[in-house]
């Protein structure tokens, strides 16, 4: 007797004892059944097809060449617009060939909830060596050293200025550790699941006939991009990122009148600008009238970036203001995300001044977190030198005729900062471990842009971004961290 | 790094013969069963870096299972079992008309069970799951999964003739 006939008569056994006495009768019916049993049989053809699809699906996941940002940015309009008009061709299609409503099953209504899986150590690869990496390094010698007006580097023409227009004042700023003594912990590096869900609108667009281009005949097509607009003055437009995870809300431009700033009057001052409060409520309104939930984030907070930290007498002096944003901070696993200049980081909802309302939604992502331990930088010396420095894109000015101004920093507190690294052709944010130094005390009038020196501590990353800056008047600084850090007080 | 691209391929090669067997019971046309075992092994390449680890053979048939049950809502109600006939050859009409019918009376049976107790069973006598690994792609303790498991059998056992009551266990995947 064929196995498998035994394996059907266990189970039928199994399940009803007494069929055994009937056995002889069975066997029979066993094999007759068997015999019209329904194929299954994978096509070998398919299954090998199948897995070279797969094998190049990962390779395109791993090796997706980066293309100039311009053309890039090209086909992401051209592909949002496409899909624009794809899913408003799908709309009507499902319209007009169903009878119930399709479901786009995209996400629970459920408020979002972050979540943190753990992953090996440094299961993300190496962060040293990345493009993405390098050009921050670069910009943030272009920026200067965390002041409002210039600050030299090796690059700043200052003794040949082309302009007509008498350059600012060379300054040179000495953050000055003043906190308690500390220890450096111990975090993971987080990086952003970014997907959302897509399965649904894969399904729904892959049977569409645009009459263009008929879908069905590609295979396996997935939306990566949604753009979607309300067709209604003051609308406003929504862009899906469904490969990054995240939503952004904006204008609907087109159906938007545009008030003259002169019409309006230079009304916006820091003095008369709208208290917390009001603009709080403004965005928390907007948010619960569009279905963004907010029960993620912490209190919301008005940043206020365009006065600069110092003396509050300058306040009434910052000309016309525009939009502020509201921002409700991202705080994960206890620990709040700062920008690299030290604003908390989260979900941002913009408010134009002029007209009261918001104007666009941002930092809307997944909240779905991997965790991966990396080494950390463990001497207290090698960040407070990048601190007095004014953080990893800080320079030192050497210049004997700029202005000193010494400002203090605080005992710092564990937070996360984003940043996106491009690890094996893959650009993702992650967020990274890093001290946050308040800063505490500058000189009167004295306005920065910034609210907190942020040190990662991720070594590899501090090893590539103090390896990669230039200090200037002072040899190249080569080699770790610590040995690349300066001395502030020279 | 146990989630790299050798391990899904290992993965593909151990599970794909099963998975479209699980699709294709349920879709019962070949070409639909071929896209949607397609889907199924893109999305778990897909998400297979952010695999937790546990049971990957459970992890599959989860995905298998909603991708099947994202086609149903999309598209076209389930294909007739008549229809379903369409991948087969046999060579004796009236047989297939007898088999038809038996195959009809299995799923009038089928369909009344609760729908948690139908894909137990279909889980069960189809795919060859074991009670744990239904539990875990339905998200129940494997005591539940067992005792509906075996009130579902013994339903149909008591509802079907004996002949389409074998049809349908010889519907598993014992190869």
């Amino acid at each position: 007797m064929p196995d498998i006939v035994r394996d059907i008569l266990n189970d039928l056994y199994a399940v009803e004892p007494t069929l055994a006495q009937r056995e002889a009768e069975l066997i029979p019916i066993i094999q007759k059944v068997l015999a019209a049993k329904p194929d299954a049989h994978l096509d070998p053809a398919f299954r090998d097809q199948l897995r070279q699809q797969l094998v190049r699906s990962r390779a395109a996941q791993t090796t997706s060449p980066t293309l100039p940002l311009f053309t890039m940015r090209k086909f992401s309009y051209a592909l949002m617009g496409f899909l624009v008009v794809a899913v408003a061709g799908v709309g009507t299609y499902a319209y007009v060939t169903r009878t119930e409503p399709v479901t786009v099953a995209t996400g629970s209504p459920e408020s979002p909830r972050i979540s943190i899986t753990s992953r090996d150590a440094a299961a993300f690869g190496n962060f040293s060596s990345n493009p993405v990496a390098q050009e921050s390094a670069r910009l943030g010698e272009s920026l200067g050293s965390g002041g409002s007006t210039r600050a030299v580097s090796d690059t700043a023409s200052v003794s040949a200025p082309t302009s007509l227009v008498a350059p600012a004042p060379v300054k040179s700023y000495a953050y000055v550790y003043a906190g308690e003594q500390f220890t450096i912990p111990t975090a993971s590096v987080l990086k952003r699941s970014n997907q959302l869900p897509s399965s649904a609108l894969n399904a729904i667009v892959q049977s569409a006939n645009l009459g263009l281009v008929d879908l069905e005949k590609f295979s396996h097509l997935s939306v990566q991009q949604i753009a979607l607009a309300e067709d209604k003055d003051q609308g406003y437009a929504v862009s899906i990122d469904l490969r990054d995870g995240s939503v952004g809300v904006f204008q609907n431009w087109e159906r938007w009148a545009q008030p003259l700033r002169e019409a309006v009057g230079n009304v916006n001052r820091g003095s008369t600008l709208p208290s917390d409060d009001q603009l709080i409520a403004i965005a928390s309104t907007f948010l619960d009238q569009y279905g963004i939930p907010r029960d993620a984030y912490g209190a919301p907070q008005v940043p206020k970036y365009f006065l600069g930290y110092g003396d509050t007498s300058v306040k009434t002096d910052v000309g016309f203001v525009q939009s502020v944003q509201v921002v409700y901070p991202l705080v994960v696993d206890g620990k709040p995300v700062v920008s690299e200049n030290g604003y908390p980081m989260g979900l941002t909802v913009d408010i134009d001044l002029t007209l009261n309302r918001v104007t666009s939604v941002s930092n809307l992502t997944s909240l779905q977190y991997e965790a991966s331990a990396y080494s950390l930088v463990t001497d207290v010396a090698t960040v407070l030198g990048v601190v007095e420095r004014g953080g990893i894109y800080g320079t030192t000015v050497t210049d004997a005729t700029a202005q000193r101004v010494s400002v203090e920093v605080g005992t710092p507190t564990l937070g996360y900062t984003p940043s996106r690294y491009q690890i094996e052709q893959t650009n993702t944010e992650y967020l990274i471990p890093a001290l946050v130094f308040p800063i505490t005390k500058a000189p009167q009038g004295e306005q920065l842009y910034r609210s907190a020196i942020v040190v990662p501590l991720v070594q590899e990353i501090l090893d590539q971004q103090v390896r990669a800056l230039p200090i200037s008047g002072a040899p190249e600084a080569t080699g770790a961290a610590g040995a690349a850090a300066p001395d502030a007080s020279e | 790094m146990p989630n790299d691209a050798t391990g899904f391929a290992e993965v593909y090669d151990a599970h794909v013969q099963k998975i479209y067997a699980f699709v294709y019971y349920r879709v019962q046309h070949r070409e639909i069963a071929e896209d949607l075992t397609s889907t199924t092994f893109l999305k778990a390449l897909d998400a297979y870096a952010s695999f937790a680890g546990g049971n990957v053979r459970a992890w599959l048939y989860r995905i298998a299972r909603n991708t099947v049950t994202d086609h149903y809502r999309t598209h076209r109600p389930p294909v007739d079992l008549e229809t379903a006939q369409d991948v087969q050859s046999a060579s004796n009409p009236a047989h297939d008309a007898e088999t038809r019918m038996q195959l009809e009376q299995v799923r009038t049976e089928l369909n009344k069970l609760p729908e948690d107790q139908h894909d137990i069973v279909l889980m069960r006598v189809w795919d060859g799951l074991t009670h744990a690994e239904i539990a875990e792609v339905l998200g129940k303790s494997e005591a539940s999964v067992k005792m509906q498991f075996s009130r579902s059998v013994r339903q149909l056992q008591s509802s079907l003739p004996l002949a389409a009551f074998l049809l349908f266990l010889t519907l598993r995947p014992y190869a």
